[in-house]
């Protein structure tokens, strides 16, 4: 037990600690106070770290330093008794009081002078029962890391995620390893919508997806381009695309707008077909002339690059999203991979996606029998920001808005927060917050997190990769959080899959 | 507010201003109990004596502090206490004497002083303070003495003592304890310095320290100096020989240092250890251990505060009528003042 200074004072809601001189903590790190007199524990976290000194008067500092920069030039200087003198003050926020195997919000000081202690494993037990079944790392102390998983609950994900860093900072590396966690564990369904065409195999000198030892039977992957591995060909059906996908995706005028709802509203879910099937002249005849021939010559030539894709068919029954649903449903993990793809393309396709999967799960909710069982589906949404902005009304942020009830969540991955729209963002109920580099992206998820995080300012400044908190309803604070590299993770898994094998060997081969 | 007169200032400042520029001239007034003295002699550049760094070794330094904690005027509380620290290989142990309270009057001064003293010097006092104040003055500077005698018996030989203050034997009757230290000391090889924080020596209308740091910095500059003030003709109440020094190359000041050297060894080899101790960058040019002893000793204003407090309380269980007590010791001037 280290025992690391005593506390000074100073409020309810802020610590303050005086530190034995030389004895090194961190900013984010997780230390216990001891309340003696009632045989519990406080836990704190390190917010601020400051000087101390016994200095006589408060120029003591300054004329000091003088002094030892004029010794530096003549006759030297021997400071005295350092660990006497000179200390550091720590700053904290308390967490909460830990009495037996409780958990309890700090609404009490402790005694004055209490003891501050370095915090040891044991110290977050009781954390490990609230702790979820999709793993995502171990808990953090500082950097130190503490052999305690952390991981969010399946059971939440319609109450939606968010994954917010600056470029580079594992926001990619998070989602691998909670699709891995997911096929793991077998119980959620995953659409993993992949436009950097990174998950599959992984990035180069990484792995992915494909390496999860579970992939074979957990996972279903799509893709666009050719990969290295079992996958089916992107493919959705025309009649699957409604006029908002489009009018989300592109800018239409207010004529062409028009002309696209009334082909819509002429030709139902045909729309499509009928509009790139019949010469725009016709159409023009169809919609009662309504509407000028350049429009209509606008929407059949964006029609037509769509169906040109090869993505897109005519035919109802070879849309893919028919088996997505399945595999969601039986709570397998859908990789679709978009790597190659315009972004229109990509974007149209994880429409159709997402619409239907909410369609469907609203369709199960009506038989309550059946949606009892329905394993909850999470939607992965790379670079959210492009369509959960302020104006969109996508499919996506519908999702966000409505997806909890029919068991379909949201996960949105961003760079940029503050781009998403304020009432979308209050809708995540988890968020990974990794490092943030832009102030106002920090301070959008200050205010949208279901955790005070507001004292947490300098912590996320210094977030290093694969450093993040976890905010959640479900948590009692926000959790620091070491992410797992995922290959690390896998090596993990496959160790304990063969473990498993081993131990299962005798029973099943013996006889 | 009172109206300034310039003429009034400018008069002053010629007085002060011809009293700054005054050669090192002879002149009177001494007061033997606070040690203010004049330095006859002129000070001459020649005297100045080079200090290097000397060995570190183990010293200890004494220190005592004192308060008056009630005041009722015709009678006060005092409190004091003395201790040392002693400093070995970098490592500092403080041993304090517990506190002790001192309750008198105008009426049993002389009693209580005749008690203090005698245990002291196991001797009447030829004297009694003339003030309340005074009285508790002198009881700490009889326990700092006593405390050196503690500190003496504790320490190895070779070792260095620092006293805070002058080896001045001041209070009239005190010269016996003061050579009972200076007598340990010099059997058990130990070396005694007192160093004083506020000399008072003058030199005519100047005070000498600061006025011989100032030479010393204008002949020297950085450097490490000692500078002996001949002080035989009071010798039969200082004690050792007095330098004034300035301890670090980079120090503003210098002090006032009363030098016994142990037996067989120089005062220029007490004053280089002196010189080994005075390098902390937090009191540059001051020995760290009596810059230590003191923050150990000192009695603030919030322990004041505190032994106040309990005070009171053990007034009212004593049976005391506490209300008739606070009233003696209400003073006009914090109404005046604020903070009452
Ligand atoms: N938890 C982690 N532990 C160790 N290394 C990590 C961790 N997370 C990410 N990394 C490493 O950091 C690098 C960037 O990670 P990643 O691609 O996940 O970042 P990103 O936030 O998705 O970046 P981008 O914004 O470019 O998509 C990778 O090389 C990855 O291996
Ligand atoms: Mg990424």
């Amino acid at each position: 037990m280290e025992y690391l200074g005593r506390v000074i004072g100073r409020s309810v809601r802020h610590l303050r600690f005086r530190a034995f001189y030389g004895m090194e903590f961190q900013l984010g790190e997780i230390l216990v106070i001891e309340d003696e007199e009632r045989g519990r524990r406080l836990l704190a976290r390190v917010i601020d770290i400051e000087y101390g000194a016994d200095a006589p008067g408060d120029d003591w500092w300054e004329r000091t330093a003088g002094n030892m920069m004029q010794g530096d030039g003549k006759g030297g200087f021997e400071m005295r008794e350092r660990e006497r003198r000179l200390f550091e003050v720590g700053a904290c926020t308390p967490l909460g009081f830990v009495d037996g195997g409780t958990f309890r919000k700090p609404k009490v000081l402790v005694p004055h002078f209490s003891k501050v202690r370095r915090a040891e494993e044991a110290d977050f037990a009781f954390l490990t029962e609230k702790m979820g079944d999709i793993e995502a790392g171990l808990l953090r102390s500082g950097d130190r890391k503490v052999p305690i998983r952390v991981g969010i609950s399946g059971e939440a994900f319609p109450h939606h995620i968010g994954v917010f860093a600056t470029t580079g900072m594992g926001k990619s590396n998070l989602m691998k390893t909670l699709a891995a966690s997911a096929m793991r564990c077998g119980r959620y369904g995953m659409l993993v919508l992949d436009p950097h065409g990174e998950y599959f195999a992984g990035a180069p000198g990484c792995k992915g997806l494909s390496h999860v030892p579970e992939a074979a039977e957990r996972m279903v992957v799509f893709s666009s381009r050719s990969l290295p591995g079992a996958h089916n060909t992107i493919k959705i059906s025309a009649h699957e695309i409604k006029v908002e996908d489009l009018l989300n995706l592109q800018e239409y005028s207010d004529a062409q707008r028009e002309a696209l709802h009334a082909l819509s509203a002429a030709f139902g879910n045909e729309w499509m077909i009928q509009a790139h099937t019949h010469e725009s002249e016709e159409l023009v005849e169809m919609l009662h002339k309504s509407f000028f021939l350049e429009s209509i010559n606008v929407i059949k030539r964006r029609i037509k690059r769509i169906m040109d894709s090869g993505k897109v068919t005519r035919d109802r029954e070879v849309s893919m999203t028919r088996t997505v649903i399945d595999a969601l449903k039986s709570a397998k993990v859908v990789l679709v991979d978009t790597g190659s793809m315009p972004e229109h393309e990509e974007l149209l396709v994880s429409t159709v996606l997402a619409r239907a999967v909410l369609e469907n799960y609203q369709r199960v909710y009506e038989r309550p029998e059946d949606f009892k069982f329905l394993p909850p589906a999470l939607i992965t949404m790379e670079e959210a920001q492009r369509v959960l902005g302020t104006s969109k009304g996508t499919i996506f942020s519908r999702i966000a808005r409505e997806g909890r009830k029919f068991k379909v969540g949201l996960c949105a991955i961003s760079q940029q927060p503050k781009l998403i729209d304020n009432q979308v963002i209050s809708q995540f109920n988890t968020l990974f917050i990794l490092g943030l580099a832009d102030k106002r992206d920090r301070d959008i998820l200050r205010d949208a997190s279901k955790q005070d995080i507001s004292d947490l300012e300098n912590e996320i400044q210094t977030l290093m990769v694969g450093e993040a908190l976890v905010t959640s309803p479900f948590v009692p604070f926000a959790l620091p959080l070491a992410v797992y590299k995922f290959e690390d993770y896998l090596d993990e898994m496959s160790a304990s899959q063969k473990g498993k094998k081993q131990k299962a060997g005798p029973d099943k081969g013996f006889y | 507010m009172p109206h300034v007169n310039d003429d009034e200032v400018r008069a002053a400042a010629r007085y002060v201003s011809t009293a700054a520029a005054q050669d090192f001239d002879a002149a009177g007034g001494i007061d033997h109990e606070r040690g203010v003295l004049q330095v006859r002699e002129r000070i001459s550049k020649g005297k100045f004596i080079p200090l290097q760094r000397g060995q570190a070794r183990t010293a200890a330094a004494v220190d005592g502090g004192s308060a008056i904690v009630m005041d009722c005027g015709s009678f006060v509380v005092g409190a004091i206490t003395a201790g040392h620290v002693t400093m070995e290989r970098g490592k500092a142990t403080a041993h304090v004497q517990p506190l002790r309270l001192l309750p008198v009057s105008q009426i049993d001064k002389p009693c209580v002083y005749d008690e203090i003293f005698k245990e002291a010097l196991y001797a009447a006092p030829p004297d009694a303070p003339e003030s309340l104040e005074s009285l508790v003055g002198r009881a700490r500077n009889l326990a700092e003495w006593l405390d050196a005698e503690r500190a003496i018996a504790a320490l190895d030989k070779g070792s260095l003592l620092l006293i805070d203050g002058s080896l001045w034997a001041g209070t009239p009757g005190i010269r016996p304890l003061v050579a009972r230290v200076a007598d340990a000391a010099q059997k058990k090889g130990i070396c005694l310095a007192g160093v004083s924080k506020q000399s008072k020596l003058y030199t005519g209308y100047r005070p000498l320290v600061p006025a011989l740091a100032r030479l010393g910095k204008r002949e020297f500059g950085e450097a490490c100096w000692a500078y002996p003030i001949d002080l035989t003709e009071y010798a039969d109440r200082q004690f050792g020989e007095t330098f004034v020094a300035h301890l670090h190359p980079m120090a503003d000041f210098a002090f006032r240092v009363d030098v016994c050297p142990a037996p067989g060894r120089s005062c220029q080899d007490a004053l280089e250890s002196l010189v080994a101790l005075s390098n902390d960058p937090g009191y540059l040019g001051y020995p760290y251990p009596l810059a230590r002893v003191h923050n150990e000793v000192a009695l603030g204003g919030e322990l004041c505060t505190e032994l106040e407090v309990s005070l009171k309380r053990a007034i009212s269980t004593e049976g005391g009528e506490l209300g008739a007590i606070e009233e003696y010791g209400r003073d006009f001037h914090k109404v005046l003042d604020g903070g009452g």
